[in-house]
C-alpha cells in the first residue's frame, strides 16, 4: 500500500513537471518598442507632420496589434 | 500601419499624424497602442511640437518654403525638390537630419555646416515610384546649438484621381 502511494506520487509529480514544462515553452508575443516619444520641435502652423514608431516582435508567438486609439 | 499581426522577429511601423491646424504654441498627442503582450498589453505613444505661426522663419535659421510639395506640375511628375536654409546668426550652425520618413526620400545637403549669413541647398529625392500615391509625410532637422532645436518641414504629394 505505501509502495502505491509513494508511486502514485511519483506519477503526480511527474504529470505536474510536464505541465510546468509545456507552460514554459509555450510561445508568448513580446513586443519590442525602441521609441515611444518623438519631438518634432517647431512646425509650421497648418501644416501635417507624420513620424513612425517601429514595434518588433522580439517573442515566440505571434504579436497582434489589437487597437491603435488616440487620447 | 501596413500589419496588424506580426510574426517570431518581424517589425512594423505604427505611423502618427499630425496637424497643425488650430493650434499655437507647444502641444503634445498621444495614442495607447493595444497588443496581445500579456507582459505590456499597452504600450503609450506619444508626439511633441511647438506650432509656429511665421514658418519660414525658424530662428536662427530662414527657410526659402514653408512646405515642400511634390505635387504634379501640369501633369508632370516632381521628383526632385530643393530648399534654401539661410543662417540669420552670428554662429555658424550645424545641421543634422534625424527623421524623414524612411524609404521616401533621399536627403543632400550641399554642406551641413552653415556659416553666419550664408545659406545652404537641401535636396529631397523622392526615393520610391510615387506616381499613383498622395502622402503627407515631413522631415525633421535638428541644430547643434546648447538646446539642440528642432524644427520639421512638412512634405506632401496631392495627386488628383481622373
Amino acid at each position: 500500500m505505501k509502495s502505491e502511494v509513494s508511486l502514485l506520487c511519483v506519477v503526480v509529480s511527474l504529470v505536474l513537471l510536464l505541465l510546468m514544462v509545456a507552460d514554459a515553452s509555450c510561445g508568448q508575443p513580446k513586443a519590442l518598442m525602441p521609441e515611444t516619444t518623438w519631438d518634432f520641435g517647431k512646425v509650421p502652423q497648418g501644416s501635417v507632420v507624420s513620424h513612425s514608431y517601429q514595434i518588433k516582435n522580439i517573442g515566440t508567438d505571434t504579436l497582434k496589434i489589437i487597437k491603435v486609439k488616440p487620447e | 500601419m501596413q500589419k496588424m499581426e506580426l510574426a517570431v522577429g518581424d517589425s512594423t511601423d505604427i505611423e502618427m499624424i499630425f496637424n497643425s491646424r488650430g493650434y499655437r504654441g507647444k502641444v503634445q498627442k498621444s495614442a495607447n497602442v493595444m497588443l496581445n503582450d500579456t507582459t505590456a498589453g499597452v504600450v503609450r505613444i506619444s508626439l511633441s511640437a511647438e506650432v509656429v505661426e511665421n514658418p519660414d522663419s525658424i530662428f536662427p535659421l530662414v527657410i526659402s518654403t514653408p512646405e515642400i510639395d511634390f505635387s504634379p506640375i501640369k501633369g508632370k511628375m516632381v521628383v526632385e525638390k530643393e530648399v534654401k536654409i539661410k543662417n540669420v546668426s552670428q554662429e555658424e550652425i550645424k545641421l543634422k537630419v534625424v527623421d524623414s520618413s524612411v524609404g521616401f526620400f533621399e536627403i543632400r545637403f550641399s554642406d551641413e555646416r552653415i556659416k553666419p549669413s550664408e545659406e545652404i541647398d537641401l535636396k529631397l529625392r523622392l526615393n520610391r515610384d510615387l506616381k499613383e500615391d498622395s502622402f503627407k509625410k515631413s522631415i525633421t532637422l535638428e541644430l547643434n546649438d546648447k538646446a539642440k532645436t528642432r524644427f520639421s518641414i512638412p512634405v506632401k504629394r496631392e495627386v488628383k484621381m481622373q
